[in-house]
């Protein structure tokens, strides 16, 4: 009975030892797995740069230091992320405005998700980007659509001359359709309004919505009637800026109508510009992304955001644009 | 009169004592105790110490009080505080641990009438308590210090991938322990070696537990998060304290009848895997246990033992 009970405690000791060799090389094992990482990726020591002339950063709160450095220009920023500050060393090239590398030299965000944005596979995609930059999606969206509101507004006080004016997107959408809107304005109004959408083999969504190729909901207006319905409102209030939308792109000032609306008055836009003499170059916003975004290319400036921690990937974005920002105001 | 007598425990029937036991049992749980120093340092001892000493005291000073027979010594609130402390973070202030020790064994285990009284586990019902009342000092999980370099509090892995997240770790990580978690539950290797232990001595039983995990096992990958038959089965297995609820919480009921005790367990992984599927919860181990807890007196109803030999009346 004895010897039972310590050979047991014995067993146990034993085992227990065992395991936490277990444990302990196991770590030894991910830590240089990690060490050969990150020597295959981007230095792991953040590198540090002696600045050749150092800016004065006591006027802003997200800049830790700031100045110039052999071949360019580095800014580290703080930045408030999920867990934590995030503090990232931003590199820039000579001429203040293309970013040649970022670091993440400090984070709590949560360890596997948000603290993935301190990897290589995340960082690099600043790499060679001009900045400002944005995340793809629901934020450069956004902007956008606060700039071209204004954009919009400006063509309400404009003379229009007379003619057929023609916009389409230059890269198909996902489902392969490039919108197009034409205008014909006669003694300075809007006299007629068409958009349809167009596949690269020539099907029409007008048509395909009207025969039921295309169809969006059961009940409700097919394709062709809103996209009408949305013409037909243009030219009774000769302005494009009375077809107000939400984030979405999703109007309530048209009844009936429930698709997005962005995409027209985008279109309706560059065709209003156009008979306005105004060059869409000049009239839109010189935010690079939302230039990108608008002219519907994918935008060279766009960042993947890590999923699952859209606020740490927002907040990297938003320091790497502060770091820029500041950068323009003191360079 | 039908002589059908509800009886709460005693916890095991063996001939063994109930002081031996738990001895065995407090042993058992050393390797998972030494493995809460390596994963959060010191402070994680100091913790599980204080509440043992805080459990062991209160139950000695109410049966003193209460001029009851005192079993202080009988390591059973030595258990109880293990079990206690294992279940709370290592951010968790002393005094949260303090107030739960004395909840859980005044409030609980002695007010029942203390050992093989007490309707509902004593450790689970004090995290029960931090947890509705103190949420913000027993929910912050920390990664272990050999993740992270400084304490980072973050979300178990079951709570991360609840919340839409990714794990972030792997098994084998999960598995060893080095994930955030609360002190003594985040190695299962560790837990699992006191449980072989438990099982070597013969005081604990396994035919419970492995049928809670596996009832909840199953129906947490039959409805998974994305469809039928898409659950995870070894985040669920690894991700939480399934092994630490099944191993050391659910075991502390005994039946009478061995249909009645595998009815118990089935029912505790039930109610669990469905707080796992369908509430905000990650875990849902100790309202499934509690729960079933709660059932036991009825479950043990259902199949009783005939009793030969005695008259009927």
């Amino acid at each position: 009975m004895k010897n039972k009970e310590v050979r047991g405690v014995l067993a146990l000791v034993l085992v227990t030892a065992l395991s936490f060799g277990v444990i302990a090389g196991s770590r030894v094992l991910s830590q240089n797995m990690a060490a050969s990482d990150s020597a295959a990726g981007t230095p792991a020591a953040p590198s540090e740069a002696t600045f050749t002339e150092e800016f004065d950063t006591a006027g802003s709160e997200t800049i830790d230091r700031a100045g110039k450095t052999q071949d360019g220009y580095l800014v580290t920023v703080r930045e408030k992320g999920y867990g934590g500050d995030i503090v990232m060393n931003v590199f820039f090239d000579d001429t203040a405005s293309v970013i040649a590398k970022v670091e993440v030299t400090e984070l709590s965000e949560t360890q596997g998700v948000g603290s993935k944005i301190a990897e290589a596979d995340f960082l690099s995609q600043f790499e060679g980007q001009a900045a400002p930059v944005a995340l793809a999606g629901a934020e450069a969206a956004a902007d956008n659509a606060a700039d071209q509101a204004e954009a919009v507004k400006a063509l309400d006080s404009a003379e229009l001359s007379d003619g057929t004016y023609e916009a389409k997107t230059e890269a198909p959408d996902d489902s392969g359709f490039i919108d197009q809107v034409s205008i014909t304005v006669k003694d300075g109004k809007i006299t007629s309004v068409s958009w349809d959408a167009v596949t690269a083999d020539g099907a029409k969504k007008s048509v395909m919505s009207e025969n039921g190729e295309y169809t969006m909901t059961e009940d409700g207006l097919t394709w062709k009637e809103q996209a009408e319905a949305l013409a037909a409102a243009l030219i009774e209030n000769q302005s494009l800026s009375s077809l107000t939308m939400d984030e979405q792109g999703k109007t309530d000032v048209v009844s009936g109508v429930s698709i997005s609306i962005g995409g027209f008055v985008d279109l309706a836009r560059q065709c209003l510009e156009q008979a306005a003499g105004i060059e869409p170059e000049t009239q839109a916003p010189a935010d690079d992304a939302a230039v990108a975004e608008t002219e519907g290319t994918s935008g060279a400036s766009q960042i993947d955001a890590i999923s699952g921690a859209t606020i740490s990937s927002t907040a990297a974005v938003k320091g790497i644009n502060d770091a820029y920002e500041f950068l323009q105001t003191v360079k | 009169m039908s002589q059908a007598k509800v009886i709460n425990g005693p916890h095991v029937r063996t001939p063994q004592s109930t002081r031996n036991i738990m001895l065995q049992v407090s042993v058992s749980l050393l390797p998972a105790l030494l493995g809460s120093v390596w994963f959060f340092g010191i402070r994680a001892l100091y913790l599980t110490a204080l509440s043992v000493v805080v459990c062991v005291l209160s139950e000695y000073l109410w049966q003193k009080l209460t001029k009851k027979q005192v079993t202080a010594g009988d390591f059973s609130a030595v258990v109880t505080g293990i079990l206690l402390a294992f279940n709370m973070p290592v951010t968790v202030p002393s005094w949260v641990i303090v107030l739960t020790a004395v909840f859980s064994i005044v409030v609980v285990k002695q007010m029942f009438g203390g050992i093989g009284n007490n309707f509902v586990n004593p450790a689970l019902m004090g995290r029960l308590l931090a947890m509705v009342v103190w949420p913000g000092t027993v929910m912050q999980y920390v990664a272990p210090q050999t993740v992270a370099a400084d304490a980072v509090s973050s979300a178990t892995v079951l709570g991360a991938v609840k919340g839409g997240g990714e794990a972030g770790y792997s098994y084998l990580q999960m598995f060893l322990g080095e994930v955030p978690g609360a002190i003594g539950e985040t190695s299962k290797l560790l837990l699992l070696i006191g449980f072989a232990y438990m099982c070597y001595k013969g005081i604990v039983n396994i035919e419970a537990a492995f049928t809670y995990i596996a009832t909840v096992l199953l129906l947490t990958f039959i409805f998974g998060p994305s469809g039928l038959f898409t659950g995870d089965i070894l985040l669920n297995l690894l991700g939480g304290g399934l092994i630490m609820g099944g191993c050391y919480m659910l075991t502390d009921y005994a039946f009478i009848t061995r249909r009645g005790r595998l009815l118990y367990a089935v029912t505790a992984g039930v109610i669990t895997a469905a707080i796992r599927i369908f509430s905000n919860y990650p875990e849902g181990i100790c309202f499934g246990i509690l729960t079933a807890n709660c059932l036991a007196g009825a479950l043990s109803l259902l199949y009783k033992k005939h009793v030969y030999g005695t008259k009927k009346a």
